[in-house]
């Protein structure tokens, strides 16, 4: 017990660590990024419930409410999880080390996905802990065990999404052995995931918008594979024991018993995922010379389309845009009919909102120069200038944006039916959201670089910079948004758009002109860190 | 070739970790550095390389100060660090290439030095597969083709031996060679003092950040080994 608890204290350590800024105060940033997990769920939570509660209340189906969000917990906590089990569990770098220990591999893995379940434990918490007080608030049966239930509940539910979590790192680690294009096999998984999470959303949102009419098929659904969730549900508001022992069983059953069945193989698939084979059956051709800026620029493309845990963490927001236009065009008669029932309401400041919040997800930048980890002496005595090295990561920011974009704008331009003065303006707006953000988050990787990382998905899922570079712009967005809901009269349309576009052109300037003179002290300062 | 002149380095809350440290390499020269774990040696090679930055002193090679001259410094020189990590998401000719381009090599002369060295190091089946499916040597051997073909005016190498073969070992003392006969020069750090004894024109040793002794290597040793220099400079407290 001592030597697995151990163990645990270990990969929970090397969980947090993998989140800390800088190297001084190791537990107090891992904690720091904790709590911003547990305020972005809080956020969820608080958001989504609220707006649910009022209608489910409405009907007199409250208790759906804690079905729904108990859903949502496991959404989320699968998708924080997700990448971290094939890189914790599967992908440790220690794999020698920890194999080479007196402890079985049970013990080992059982320790590796017990510090996966500790992660996700934040999330959980902090979505269930929020719903079971707006829940009684707006007078849900049940009393106030509803909220030391509801925790509880956490405890067990909470499984749910690390199970998960561990069976799809487990089939990308199975892809990744038998398919020679690793890289593309585990995209394409992903792309299928992500696509289900989308429709899950989808769905989860189009049920607010209409909880009247969803209810009976909400419940026909809970009543089938979301059976869990009702438990929870009925458990909490009854204080129902056979329904809450039931639900602890559903989890913890299959959780052991799919870490037991892997645990006996574990060995044989962490060895099978560390044989390479090499082919030696290459013959030199004749080579051609490209500029230094070529070079630094399919590097950077090279290393994105070939880290599909990067391209999934950095690109749902190029799949966003277009994907918004072609929704947009198929419900073009619809949107009609709303901006004319709205007083001919013009939607082009929070439209931009929106191409900005998919923007501000592409954030590529934020986690280049932490991905250069121990290859950075390769940049730093190279010949180039560093104004070129930092230039060319913007640039392919830029590059994988700009058709996204392009499309993503057209299209919404024609659905919304813009003016002209607006289709200049959105498209002049979001170029220079794109412009802001590419320099921002080189500028922010600079300062929070995280080069000791043990896998790319640490850097990309969990670093300080990635969570900085992509959440803060969202901020911007919110102020976008805000702007729009109170100084559209004021304003108009165009007026705001134009607002956007100054405070846009400062913004990118000052990056771009921080990263100019700041950049190359700081890129020289990161053979210290 | 290479100068260095009153070098110091500290890291923030340290010591210091190289202490007023003067040496030249002349061209044609293979210069051995010489000192225990943390004696300072790699801190030396990667200010020298322009990875590492430094306040105190200057350092220049083949006349471009590393400091003020930095692009032109870095052009006419080649660093392999003890373990040198290269882009495991790069095939071995990508990466030969990628190196090529960042060194403005023109395309028929890396071809003909790729094949020079990739033939040598009997790598060239292998350049099609990604460097992450490579073993530790192969990627020893590709680093050390992506520093020949630059054909550096200075070779600096932090254990350029470990993790190579004896023919891989053999072949590289052949390139140096090769190179030093040009005019070029060598410098590097090792802890096999038989090889540096064999291979150096001159030794430096440097104990806790301070150049304890320097000289031709055979004037250095004398009727003794340098194994024996060494040791009986580390033991009577030198620096």
């Amino acid at each position: 017990m001592a030597k697995f608890l151990a163990l645990l204290k270990l990969n929970f350590r090397s969980l947090l660590s993998a989140m800390r800024v800088g190297r001084k105060k190791r537990s107090f940033s891992g904690m720091g990024a904790l709590a911003l997990l547990a305020g972005l769920s809080l956020y969820i939570s608080g958001v989504y419930s609220a707006m649910l509660a009022g209608q489910l209340a409405a009907v007199g189906a409250l208790p759906l409410l804690l079905v729904l969000m108990s859903l949502v917990s496991v959404m989320l906590g699968f998708f924080f999880s997700l990448f971290a089990a094939q890189g914790v569990v599967f992908g440790a770098k220690d794999n020698d080390l920890m194999l080479s220990l007196p402890v079985s591999s049970f013990a080992l893995m059982l320790s590796r996905t017990l510090a996966l379940y500790l992660e996700n434990l934040v999330s959980t918490v902090f979505v269930l802990l929020p719903a079971g007080v707006i829940y009684l608030w707006y007078g849900g049966p049940g009393g106030w065990t509803v909220l030391p239930l509801l925790l509880l509940c956490a405890l067990f539910l909470n499984l749910l999404p690390t199970l998960l979590s561990l069976i799809v790192g487990f089939v990308l680690a199975w892809l990744s052995g038998r398919f020679p294009r690793k890289a593309l096999a585990s995209t394409l998984f992903q792309l299928l995931l992500l696509a289900l999470i989308l429709v899950g959303s989808f769905w989860l949102s189009s049920s607010i918008n209409n909880v009247e009419t969803a209810v009976p098929a909400i419940l026909s659904f809970f009543q089938s594979w979301g059976r869990p969730f009702l438990m929870l549900a009925d458990g909490v508001s009854d204080g129902d024991l056979f329904q809450l022992l039931a639900l602890w069983a559903l989890c913890l059953i299959p959780f052991l018993v799919v870490v037991w069945l892997m645990a006996w193989q574990y060995k044989a698939i962490i060895t099978r995922l560390s044989v390479h084979r090499t082919r030696s059956d290459y013959k030199l051709g004749r080579l051609s010379s490209s500029s230094q800026r070529g070079a630094l620029l399919r590097k950077e493309a090279r290393r994105w389309f070939g880290t599909p845990v990067y391209v999934f963490n950095t690109g749902i927001g190029l799949l966003l845009l277009p994907g918004a236009g072609v929704a947009a065009l198929i419900y073009r008669e619809s949107i009609a009919q709303f901006t004319e029932m709205a007083g001919g309401l013009t939607l082009a400041p929070l439209l931009m909102a929106g191409i900005a919040f998919c923007l501000s997800t592409v954030a590529i930048t934020g986690s280049s120069i932490s991905l250069e980890g121990k290859q950075l002496w390769l940049l730093q005595c190279a010949p180039v200038p560093v104004t070129t090295i930092l230039g060319m990561k913007v640039a392919f920011q830029l590059l994988v944006i700009l058709p996204c974009l392009a499309a993503g704008w057209l299209m919404l331009c024609l659905a919304f039916a813009l003016t002209p003065a607006e289709w200049v303006l959105l498209l002049i707006d979001s170029l220079l959201f794109a412009l802001m953000c590419a320099p921002f988050g080189l500028w922010i990787n600079l300062h929070f670089p995280k080069l000791d990382a043990v896998n790319d998905a640490v850097v990309v899922k969990q670093s300080a910079s990635a969570m900085l570079s992509t959440f803060l712009p969202m901020v911007l967005v919110l102020l976008f948004f805000l702007l729009w809901l109170f100084f559209l009269e004021p304003f108009g349309s165009v007026g705001l758009l134009l607002v956007y576009a100054v405070i846009l052109a400062a913004a990118a300037f000052f990056f771009f002109r921080v990263l100019l003179h700041r950049g190359p002290e700081l890129f020289r300062m990161l053979s210290e860190k | 070739m290479l100068h260095i002149e009153h070098f110091s380095k500290s890291y923030p809350g340290h010591k210091r970790a190289v202490d007023d440290l003067s040496l030249h390499v002349a061209p044609g020269e293979i210069f051995g550095f010489i000192g225990h774990n943390g004696a300072g040696k790699t801190t030396t090679l990667r200010a020298v390389a322009g990875v590492m930055d430094f306040t105190e002193g200057t350092i220049t090679i083949d006349g471009h100060n590393i400091r003020t001259d930095a692009l032109a410094a870095k052009k006419v020189t080649a660093f392999l660090p003890d373990n040198p990590d290269l882009y495991d998401f790069l095939t071995g000719i990508q990466f030969l290439n990628f190196i090529a381009d960042l060194y403005e090599i023109s395309g028929d002369t890396r071809q003909n030095l790729i094949s020079k060295y990739a033939d040598a190091f009997q790598l060239t089946g292998s350049l099609g597969s990604p460097i992450g499916s490579y073993s530790h040597g192969m990627k020893q051997k590709l680093a050390l083709i992506s520093a020949l073909i630059r054909q550096p005016r200075l070779l600096i190498l932090d254990e350029p031996f470990v993790g190579l073969d004896p023919s891989a070992a053999h072949l590289l003392k052949q390139f140096w060679a090769e190179l030093c006969a040009a005019g070029s020069a060598v410098f590097f750090s090792t802890h096999v003092l038989e090889v540096a004894e064999k291979l150096c024109h001159r030794v430096a040793i440097i104990k806790q950040g301070k150049l304890i002794r320097m000289g031709v290597t055979s004037d250095l040793v004398g009727d003794s080994t340098l194994e024996d220099v060494f040791l009986e400079l580390e033991g009577n407290g030198h620096g």
